[in-house]
């Protein structure tokens, strides 16, 4: 196993992502340690580099990234999004972060999910009833302009903006450094996300600074299959296929080896369970979806 | 007997902690069940709570045995006071989640047993609504089988605790067993049948029938019934069979106090000591027959 998967790295996908290279091949790696590491697929490069490439494989992406999603996991990935929301089961009054939300596919979903419970009453009109709902509000956070661009889009068609009452606001920066104030929100969730990040650590610490007492922190993201059979077609078709199908529908193949490469690298269930703990999450609980090729972890700020 | 031994010491222990305990879970159920108790049922078990209120004192009391009069009850003061504020800093740090879904159970009649009333239950104990979450995937689910454990483990504590049973035949025991548990969800009864639904719903079976037996064994425990062989599983399953069936009379019953409920149990329970008396004249028939037929073969030979 192991060597086949070094085979894929060394020899028929060894030109991966080349054009990152120019900042930090492997071989200065081992020169200069006064750097920090951390691997961005499976290379290792500066600390300080991984975010401008992460972001250069977004911008890549943008503006076909839902038709590749949809192509890439066959329609699954909108299922999985589902169950998310169904699991957080957001009421009037939830005040979503939607970290590396970019075209706000977790956001609609929360607001949709607002809108249908039976309870929903907002205050609409010059005289609005004495019961209305709570307010509830979306806030998508990106490290990817033009992903929000996109997203805005979609808000405005949808009829979704900062004034109506599940609003939508969204918000460029870094997730490791929130632009907002404690206790702020009630639900964070990351829907594919946190593995791009260079210090998770730090992604969860401020994840848990801005959540209220009570929040929930959610988090899809791929994770490992624990069964060695299927985790093999997995691997298979991941490394064969996806690299191809970004060629022939976005012409950009080493985005998408870098996505496909760096599922393998983020940690599995239990280790990010304990990494949720660390950051001072309680009730830290997973559950896998589709054999484990994604999981939802779910914690609280208590 | 294990489970039962556990919940002996943590009520001796709860009765340690807390004096109001046992006053509270007592006031709840003259409040809820008015109509059941005689006056003098009624005189009698609150002369029991008290008593057992002095005891509660006697044993403070005995812990401070080298003080004065004076001394013991500024002391006991003093404890009580130090306990209460630590109960209450305990309050304020530990998250419960029975604490959310005993506030959720004011909600129920609004919103039934959904997550819903879970999520207001939530906001009133000063958290988010999404924390409604936290009590699990079918928080409706959850919050019903919270009411039926809390109903099960204070009709338990009502039945040891108080004399309410001192002097009954087996079959008023019983009866009256059934109407004070039934009593229980005279509040919810509106919004009942959803929980029926939810307990009995195939995937929920599972964590629901040992609820069921708890409160089966907790009745006939405090019946007094000793049995020990196959009589242990036909009186179960019979007493179950008699409440689910009495709760499904009563989802309709729409009589003052219920009275046509109470009548429906009345009659039940004469019925399952019938079943359970012919039970044993069949047996204890068959198994003459069988004797007097071996003894004769005995004696043929």
């Amino acid at each position: 196993m192991i060597p086949s998967l070094r085979r894929l790295t060394t020899g028929t996908y060894g030109f991966v992502s080349r054009r990152f290279f120019t900042t930090a091949t492997p071989k200065d790696n081992n020169t200069t340690n006064e750097q920090p590491q951390t691997h961005f697929g499976f290379q290792t490069v500066n600390k300080n580099d991984k975010e401008s490439m992460v972001k250069e494989v977004f911008d890549n992406v943008s503006s076909s990234y839902d038709l590749m999603n949809d192509v890439m996991s066959m329609g699954i990935h909108r299922l999985w999004k589902d169950e998310l929301i169904s699991t957080l089961n957001p009421t009037p009054g939830s005040h979503l972060l939607d970290v590396a939300g970019g075209t706000g596919d977790i956001s609609f979903r929360f607001l949709e999910k607002i809108k249908q419970s039976p309870y929903y009453l907002p205050a609409i009109g010059a005289n609005p009833p004495k019961n209305t709902s709570l307010p509830s509000s979306a806030t998508v956070f990106d490290i990817n302009q033009s992903m929000l661009d996109q997203g805005k889009k979609r808000g405005i068609l949808n009829g979704y903006n900062e004034t109506t009452d599940p609003s939508i606001d969204w918000v460029q920066g870094n997730s490791e450094n929130l632009p907002f104030k404690d206790e702020t929100f009630n639900c964070y969730t990351v829907s594919f996300g946190i593995r791009n990040c260079t210090n998770v650590d730090q992604v969860l610490k401020e994840a848990h600074r801005v959540l209220k007492k009570g929040g929930r922190f959610l988090c899809l993201e791929f994770s490992q299959i624990p069964n060695p059979a299927l985790r093999y077609m997995y691997d298979t078709y991941s490394f064969n296929v996806i690299p191809v199908m970004g060629q022939l529908v976005v012409g950009d193949r080493d985005s998408y080896q870098y996505l496909v490469e760096s599922i393998r690298k983020f940690p599995d269930q239990e280790t990010f369970a304990d990494m949720m703990r660390d950051a001072g999450f309680q009730q830290v609980t997973y559950k896998n979806l589709s054999f484990g090729i994604c999981a939802i972890h779910s914690g609280w700020k208590l | 007997m294990a489970s039962l031994s556990r919940r002996f010491v943590q009520k001796n222990l709860s009765r340690l902690s807390l004096i109001n305990c046992g006053i509270r879970s007592n006031s709840s159920f003259y409040r809820s069940s008015p109509s059941l108790l005689s006056t003098t049922r009624i005189q009698s078990s609150c002369s029991s709570s008290s008593s057992s209120l002095f005891n509660n004192q006697r044993f403070y009391c005995s812990v401070n045995n080298n003080s004065n009069n004076n001394n013991q009850q500024i002391n006991e003061s003093q404890q009580q006071q130090q306990q209460e504020q630590k109960q209450q800093q305990q309050q304020q740090q530990e998250f419960s989640k029975d604490k959310i879904l005993e506030s959720s159970l004011q909600f129920v009649n609004l919103y039934g047993w959904t997550s819903e009333a879970v999520s207001k239950g939530c906001i009133e104990m000063g958290y988010p609504p999404v924390t409604q979450g936290i009590i699990g995937d079918n928080s409706g689910f959850e919050l019903a089988l919270y009411f039926i454990k809390k109903c099960n483990k204070e009709l338990f504590d009502q039945l040891s605790e108080s004399d309410l049973l001192h002097g009954l035949s087996k079959k008023d025991k019983v009866k009256l067993a059934i109407k004070s548990r039934l009593s229980m969800i005279k509040p919810y009864q509106s919004r009942w049948s959803e929980a029926m639904q939810l307990l009995a719903n195939p995937k929920n079976l599972q964590t629901t029938l040992p609820t069921m037996q708890t409160l089966v064994d907790d009745i006939w425990h405090a019946v007094g019934d000793r049995s020990s062989d196959f009589d242990w599983y036909a009186k179960r399953a019979l007493l179950a069979a008699l409440y689910t069936s009495s709760e499904l009379f009563m989802l309709t019953d729409t009589s003052p106090e219920h009275s046509n409920t109470m009548r429906f149990v009345d009659d039940r329970v004469e019925d399952l000591i019938k079943t359970i008396k012919l039970k044993n004249d069949v047996e204890s028939t068959v198994s003459m027959a069988v004797g007097t037929f071996l003894n004769t073969i005995h004696k043929s030979k």
